[in-house]
């Protein structure tokens, strides 16, 4: 049997090593003796050698990109990747096509050994469906620059990257499965029976919970230009090229394939407890971001950019696929010369939060609102971490400086907690081997609302994702793994980055609806947790501002060219968006008949018919710096239901702009917040409404005569000489005779804002200005982000005039009072109130519909 | 205190200490289980059984709930799906998959309905294709809830699209 060998010929960074003369010939006179045969393929040289079975499944590899063997100086266009091969064959797979097997050990009462067959693939594109075969000499060595190498070199760095991930995985497992009972752990024992350490299990029950029955890369990926994308739900990785670089593909780069898996065990490490076996796996799977620019999303690429430096150990991502295209490649941690002066690993010099939130460092004078940007605070702070472990936990001397070791006790703390935060079965900890039986939930407000709570309601924040990530930190590092990272160690190194966002780390395991009930209650063996509060003395950078202080922009004698909402009512650009949204995952179902882009008469008013987008223009009136603003524009419990006929309602009093006067309540359901989440919905077998719910957000005006009300849409749409039917209304879904929308909210009848737009978040505001003017106005083309935008339908039976008030919720991230309010010893709010209004700035959206 | 008292309260005595004691038999104590450090064994496939082989597991609480779905399952919703699917996508859309992973009966809001969780492929005019998921009325076809969305990264981030302000809003 032969074997076409490709020759590596690796071109020298600096000077040719003379010296190495000495070393290099001789060895060259040994390779040349094994290869006897030359051939020539696409252009590079190849030898053939016989395999005599020790080449079986293997091939020659490209370590890292042509950036790093190359240099600064090698351009991007038909690189010639057969030179940039490593000397030594490496196993791609057993198997006899591009598919990769994976397994992982855990330990718990006994030793488990859990086997995977064919969790990896690689394809070409997104058309393909043929698996490349290994050659008939039983190898992978394809020419180089062929879509085969292309792929068999994608196979190989996904496989490094997941068994990393799985050997670290076990690594955390066996570690937090050995202490304790006692300690609440979130990491769920029976990972062996869920499978949930990757995507599914391997049995035919699951196989149709994907798209793929693997992890499908797309090594070739045509469909994408400039991009690569990662999608859950396949799973599928997808991997670009740039037309303008011919030659040029993203798998170029091994960085930017670390990059893109790292957000595929992003996602792995959400769902862990997201099920017990296949037959229960929830509904849902989380996720962390939502549309446009968010904090979550941020994460997200902060961990994926820390994933290429725990493979790689470089502390730099996407030299080549990022850096040779557009000048985007990024630093890992402050030392990187690519970043401005004062910038270095000093207290006073990390790239902290707020501050460098929107810093680019390839072009520090430009403003945008990207999660790459903002997600660099991310993975400078766990490469900082990872240093600082290293030193204090005497791992410095170890063959590999500690890399392994520290990086594994990070893969434990981010599996943690990303699997609390994301956890849907809403149970939080587990009693022994198994879920707990009991009706009390501790994450995520409860089972069926739990992913409203992790992804809109109360998502993933820099606030939330650390507050977690710390407490980890001080329970399994501080208080087992090196006891020598003490609290304050850690507390200063978050505030040097401006994380140190929480006054508590929210670890007395309280429910989330009750605070009488914890852990204890539902698990005979974890006795009451202490509440650990924050030491104040180590908030030094980290500003946290009231909710008070955030507002909506008005015109002033100082400041006339302020605009408190900005209406997008541009057919084309609508019409653009709502495309783009789809294409995104977001379905926005519109109304048919009674609202419509159409409509749409672009006069940056709000009229009858039209689909708008409504951006808010927020005022910041402290003086830091705020960040991570989020305005929710969901239902929630502000109402008082008062007919159950009708679900008609009363406005509850919950600031000083609807008063008792305008028809609002202050007394009965309005003197608590439901701890159970449920939407204004008339029960069809009851024909009645509950009695407390969330309702919209948007009022209507009613006039009575002399005096006016503010009421439910429903109740509106009956008076005032209308009488629109279900079927005139929004949101109504009818599309035959004996259907009926079951699902049906006839309080939001009039106006509505669309699922899936109803929620906008923005960066940061600087201090004493709109949003506006400290990111729009600033940036290069005057342009907001799709995160910044809600979507409103208006529906076109309203009568010019009418008067509308949504009763939207903000908060950011780093307030001091919208996660505590200084009772309970800071204890942080339980999930049942961010149903209501306490930890949010009610900000009032007022507006008449424009003739 | 009579005879009978006395023997009712050693009964009492006994059977609460055997429960104890069984319950300290069946569950290690607080220690927690041997780590794997301290006895390593071989990496072999283990055919004993612990505990997680013998949970009992909880099926999804939307399955076990005794509630009536109110809708029915019309065999259109797909169609009806796909309709809703391309008014939001217009020309944009090539061409829709809509692969069906499940049939369940879902309770939320307090009412429970047929519904359909499936995965959905769209294809542009440009043969870029997304994935993503969704909840759906199995009668009506209406969309409940949609997740799982594509990540996708563009390495110019301005490439991005946005949305530019109006310039009446400034005059600019």
């Amino acid at each position: 049997m032969r074997v076409v060998r490709q020759r590596m010929i690796k071109p020298f960074k600096n000077k040719f090593p003379v010296r190495n003369l000495f070393l290099i010939l001789p060895l060259l006179g040994i390779l040349s003796a094994c290869n006897p045969t030359e051939i020539t393929g696409s252009g590079v040289r190849s030898n053939v050698i016989s395999n005599d079975g020790s080449f079986d499944g293997k091939a020659y590899v490209y370590k890292d990109s042509p950036a790093i063997f190359a240099g600064k100086n090698y351009g991007p266009s038909n690189p010639d990747m057969g030179s940039f091969l490593d000397r030594n064959a490496e196993l791609i797979t057993d198997n006899t096509n591009l598919t990769g097997d994976c397994s992982i050990d855990l330990f718990f009462y006994g030793n488990h050994k859990v086997s995977l067959e064919g969790c990896l693939r690689v394809l070409s594109d997104t058309d393909s469906t043929q698996v490349v075969p290994r050659l008939e000499n039983r190898t992978f060595i394809f020419n180089p620059g062929t879509p085969e190498f292309y792929q068999t070199n994608t196979l190989y760095h996904l496989s490094l990257g997941t068994n990393t991930f799985l050997n670290k995985l076990s690594y955390a497992y066996n570690e937090i499965h050995a202490l304790p009972l006692s300690i609440p752990k979130s990491i769920p024992s029976y990972l062996r029976n869920s499978k949930l350490f990757w995507f599914k299990a391997m049995s035919s029950i699951d196989s149709k919970l994907f798209k793929y029955d693997y992890l499908t890369a797309f090594a070739n990926c045509t469909a994408e230009e400039g991009a690569a994308y990662y999608s859950p739900a396949g799973p599928e990785l997808c991997f670009g090229f740039q037309s303008e670089y011919p030659g040029f593909q993203f798998v170029q780069d091994p960085s930017v394939i670390y990059h893109e898996l790292g957000h595929a065990l992003v996602s792995v490490m959400l769902n862990m407890r997201n099920g017990t076996s296949a037959s229960d796996y929830h509904l849902y799977r989380s996720g962390m971001g939502f549309l446009g620019y968010d904090e979550a999303k941020s994460i997200n690429e902060g961990i994926a950019d820390y994933y290429s430096f725990v493979i790689n150990k470089r502390t730099h991502v996407g030299e080549w696929a990022l850096g040779k295209t557009f000048k985007q490649s990024r630093a890992l941690d402050e030392s990187d010369p690519l970043h401005i002066s004062g910038i270095e690993e000093t207290p006073e010099g990390r790239l902290s939060y707020p501050q460098y939130l929107l810093y680019d460092p390839n072009k520090p004078d430009r403003i945008l609102e990207d999660e790459h940007y903002a997600g660099q605070i991310v993975t400078h702070y766990l490469v900082a971490l990872t240093k600082t472990l290293k030193n204090e936990c005497n791992l410095t001397s170890e063959k590999d400086g500690g890399h392994d070791k520290v990086t594994s006790y990070m893969m434990l703390l981010l599996a943690e907690s990303l699997s609390e935060l994301g956890d849907l079965k809403a149970k939080g900890v587990d009693d022994f081997g198994a879920p707990f039986a009991s009706n009390i939930f501790f994450n995520n407000l409860d089972d069926k609302n739990s992913w409203l709570w992790s992804q809109t309601v109360n998502p993933i924040t820099y606030r939330k994702f650390f507050q977690v990530f710390a407490k980890n930190i001080y329970k399994y590092i501080t208080g087992n793994l090196c006891p020598g990272f003490e609290k304050n160690e850690s507390e200063k190194l978050l505030d040097d980055y401006g994380l140190l966002l929480f006054k508590t780390y929210n670890n007395n395991g309280n429910s989330t609806k009750d605070r009488s009930l914890d852990f204890n209650d539902a698990v005979y063996f974890i006795p009451t947790q202490g509440l650990t509060p924050v030491s104040e003395d180590n908030r030094r950078k980290s500003v946290l501002i009231s909710k008070q202080l955030i507002e909506l922009a008005q015109k002033t004698t100082t400041h006339n060219e302020r605009v408190g909402f900005y209406i997008i009512d541009n057919r084309s650009d609508i019409d653009f968006f709502l495309k783009q949204l789809l294409f995104k995952g977001f379905t926005v179902p519109l109304s048919t008949g009674v609202a419509s882009v159409d409509y749409n008469n672009n006069n940056i008013l709000i009229s009858p018919g039209e689909v708008v987008a409504v951006i808010p223009n927020l005022l910041n009136n402290s003086n830091s710096t705020m960040a991570g603003v989020q305005l929710l524009a969901n239902d929630w419990d502000h109402v008082d239901v008062v007919d159950e006929a009708t679900g008609n309602f009363k406005p509850c009093v919950i600031d000083s702009v609807t008063t008792v006067d305008q028809g609002a309540e202050s007394g009965r359901t309005c003197t608590s917040t439901d701890t159970d989440y449920q939407r204004l919905i008339k029960n069809p077998l009851t024909g009645k409404f509950p009695t407390q719910a969330a309702a919209p957000v948007c009022l209507v005006q009613l006039e009575e005569g002399t005096s006016s009300r503010w009421v439910s849409q429903n109740e509106f749409r009956k008076k005032q000489g209308l009488s629109l039917l279900d079927k005139d209304c929004l949101g109504y879904t009818s599309t035959g005779s004996s259907d009926s929308d079951f699902t049906f909210n006839p309080h939001e009848c009039l106006v509505r804002f669309l699922p899936s737009a109803n929620e906008a978040f923005f960066s940061r505001i600087d201090s004493q200005k709109t949003f506006y003017e400290s990111v729009v106005k600033v940036s290069d083309q005057g342009e907001f982000n799709y995160g910044n935008l809600l979507v409103m339908e208006v529906n076109k039976w309203i009568p010019p005039g009418t008067k509308f008030r949504c009763r939207m919720r903000a908060r950011f991230s780093n307030c001091s009072d919208c996660y505590t309010d200084g009772t309970n010893a800071n204890d942080d709010f339980l999930d049942y109130e961010y149903n209501g209004s306490k930890p949010y700035k009610v900000i009032n959206f007022d507006f008449d519909v424009n003739e | 205190m009579s005879k009978r008292y006395y023997y009712l309260i050693l009964i009492i005595i006994i059977a609460l200490g055997t429960y104890l004691l069984l319950r300290q038999d069946s569950v290690t104590p607080t220690d927690g289980p041997l780590s794997a450090k301290q006895f390593p064994l071989p990496k072999t496939e283990s055919t004993e059984e612990d505990p997680s082989d013998i949970i009992t597991t909880n099926p999804p609480l939307e399955k076990k709930e005794n509630t009536r779905p109110v809708n029915a399952v019309s065999p259109d919703w797909q169609t009806k799906l796909e309709n809703t699917l391309r008014t939001q996508g217009g020309d944009s859309v090539k061409d829709i998959e809509i692969k069906k992973v499940d049939s369940r009966v879902w309770t939320q809001d307090g009412v429970s309905l047929n519904v359909e969780s499936v995965i959905v492929t769209i294809k542009n005019h440009l043969n870029q294709t997304t994935t993503f998921r969704l909840l759906v009325d199995a009668q009506n076809g209406k969309i409940l809830n949609n997740w799982d969305q594509p990540i996708i990264e563009y390495a110019d981030p301005t490439r991005q699209p946005r949305i530019k302000v109006d310039p009446r809003y400034h005059n600019d």
